[in-house]
């Protein structure tokens, strides 16, 4: 009976593991070739008989990027995602304060628009958009790439952050007004310090979101220039050869940062996602 | 001189969400105005628009490459929905178990998610290559092939290859959502059911799955409609190809708008598939939408 019973504990256990681990290669094993290939010299990477450490380690690969365009792009990548993340900011204290705050005429409307902005892919505005900036005079700008990311992070960013707003007692900022405060005042001053965690949320989600963006800046970017990070990497793929070993070296150098940044804030952030997407 | 402080409060609202509502309008609501418009006119980039009526969509419905893209879409969709919901939520289940290194597990499984979607295109490519892939090679070394698969030339594999990569890139966010779910499942009805001998089999059928119910309704809904309008991924894995066999609708009105500055008959593309999205999205913010 109690062997029994260990048996089914032990198989269930190796079960458990056993999927976990192919549930990990999986998630895993594309970032880890994409690093190793980009250790490997050229003659590794082109071999019959790949290995899945490279023998000798080389950094050519990352210097290749670096006189490529690599920071160039990084420059262009970083005004792009901080610009984003700065009017999204923002835009999103004002108006997820005004939404969660308050009861005003067209308030349902905005909010079922906000939700409904979210829930369709970006791709399906893209020919518009192009107009719309073009008609603005943005076309090939910084401007032009930052709005079309705040539009499409905005929807999230505002749910989110009106999600925060609500579960802050509205007591504190009435103790404020009472101390002397105007409204803005306890906002800025009550508010948003108790709020840190859902600002730092959508921030990330902001800046990551700028960061890993391609079609917007494929549509609205003309000059190479002013190419970012992913337009720079799948520009490489057009010829006929594909210098694999650099493109995974430029892969690394474009993909660790953001990976990096995310981790480091990653626990607000999974806090914010959870926490719009089954509240929301 | 002043405003009472009654009319401020009343302007206030309004104050604070004017910049919002004005970027849903310019960016959201102007340009689907703008797409539905230009569906109806003949109009290359550079050229004069000429009103053509129901023209584009005529060409469209008698256009086989079209309607393949439109089934394309279907076949995408389908798969990368149902594959990518059962693995998170088994996922979910196994990691919502008290084992050792689950935050190790979790953290793993982040991975697709954080990688920008580019590079890790890119990187699929390079695993997948026919000539020094690293997958063909392990393949044939298991001896499970005798020449290199063409994961990205033949129509069938490049089908299930794009599907694949949209379950692998994804499957995080919605594994992260249920296990959300799943711990916000009150830990005595398992109890209460233990004591009424319930096993692990009867515990899921009874209780998780009913609680899971309208979070897999959501998650379905919002996966189904933003598979529907992925680009990015399909486009760098394919660019549509071999022929037409991955093509998507957003693939195909990208190449015809931006490739070949057809606008008018690319913003068709869009239109047709819009009734599609706007129920998607009706009956999701149905669901979705709780007072904020």
């Amino acid at each position: 009976m109690a062997t029994g019973r260990r048996i089914a504990v032990l198989t269930n256990s190796i079960l458990t593991y056993g999927i976990l681990t192919v549930a990990s290669i999986f998630a895993v094993f594309s970032t880890y070739w994409m690093l190793i290939t980009s250790l490997k010299p050229d003659r590794e990477v082109y071999s019959l008989n790949p290995s899945l450490l490279p023998e000798h380690i080389t950094f050519l690969n990352y210097d290749f990027a670096l006189s490529w365009g690599y920071l160039r792009q990084l420059s262009n990548s970083l005004i792009i995602s901080s610009g984003t993340t700065a009017l999204s900011l923002i835009i999103t204290v004002f108006g997820a304060y005004g939404l969660s705050r308050f009861r005003f005429r067209g308030r349902k409307i905005l909010s079922r628009t906000i939700l409904a902005t979210y829930v369709i892919p970006s791709s399906l505005l893209v020919i518009p958009f192009v107009f719309v900036i073009i008609g603005l005079g943005l076309y090939n700008t910084f401007s032009g790439v930052i709005l079309a990311n705040v539009t499409f992070t905005l929807p999230f960013t505002v749910w989110t952050m009106a999600g925060y707003l609500a579960s802050i007692p509205i007591d504190l900022e009435e103790a404020a007004m009472i101390d002397g405060c105007s409204r803005i005042e306890a906002l800025f001053r009550v508010v948003l310090p108790l709020s840190l965690p859902g600002v730092i949320a959508i921030a990330t989600f902001s800046f990551v979101n700028a960061w890993n963006e391609y079609l917007y800046v494929v549509a609205l970017i003309d000059s190479e220039t002013k190419f970012t990070l992913p337009l720079g990497l799948a520009s490489l793929l057009t010829s006929d050869i594909v210098p694999w070993g650099k493109l995974m070296g430029m892969s690394v150098l474009y993909s660790v940062p953001g990976i990096l940044f995310f981790l480091f804030l990653q626990k607000y952030m999974v806090q914010g996602l959870v926490k719009g997407a089954v509240k929301a | 001189m002043n405003s009472s402080p009654r009319a401020r409060a009343s302007i206030l609202p309004y104050l604070l969400v004017v910049p919002t509502f004005f970027f849903f309008v310019i960016f959201v609501v102007y340009p689907l105005g703008v797409l539905v418009n230009l569906s109806f006119h003949h109009k290359y980039v550079g050229a004069p628009s000429i009103f053509v009526g129901f023209r584009n969509f005529q060409t469209l419905l008698q256009d086989t490459g079209f309607v393949q893209s439109i089934s394309n879409t279907a076949i995408y969709v389908a798969g990368a929905v149902s594959i990518r919901l059962l693995f998170a939520f088994g996922l979910a289940l196994i990691l919502n178990q008290k084992i050792r290194g689950r935050s190790l597990f979790r953290g793993l499984m982040l991975l697709p998610w954080l990688t920008p979607i580019v590079p890790a295109v890119l990187t699929w490519r390079w695993i997948l290559s026919p000539d020094y892939g690293i997958l063909n090679h392990l393949l044939s070394e298991l001896n499970l092939i005798t020449a290199p698969l063409n994961f990205l030339g033949d129509p069938m594999l490049a089908k299930a290859t794009v599907i694949a990569f949209n379950v692998w890139k994804f499957f995080p966010f919605y594994t992260i959502v249920f296990l959300a779910g799943l711990q916000a499942i009150p830990v005595d009805i398992y109890e209460a059911a233990e004591i009424d001998g319930a096993n692990k089999w009867l515990k899921l059928r009874y209780i998780t799955i009913p609680h899971m119910r309208n979070l897999f309704a959501i998650l379905s809904a919002l996966s189904a409609i933003w598979t529907m309008g992925e680009f990015v991924s399909v486009w760098l894995l394919t660019r549509g190809g071999p022929s037409y066999a991955t093509h998507t609708f957003a693939t195909l009105a990208f190449e015809q708008a931006f490739l070949n500055y057809n606008v008018g008959l690319a913003a068709a593309m869009f239109v047709i598939v819009l009734p599609f999205t706007a129920g998607l999205t009706i009956l999701i913010t149905q669901y979705l939408v709780k007072e904020i």
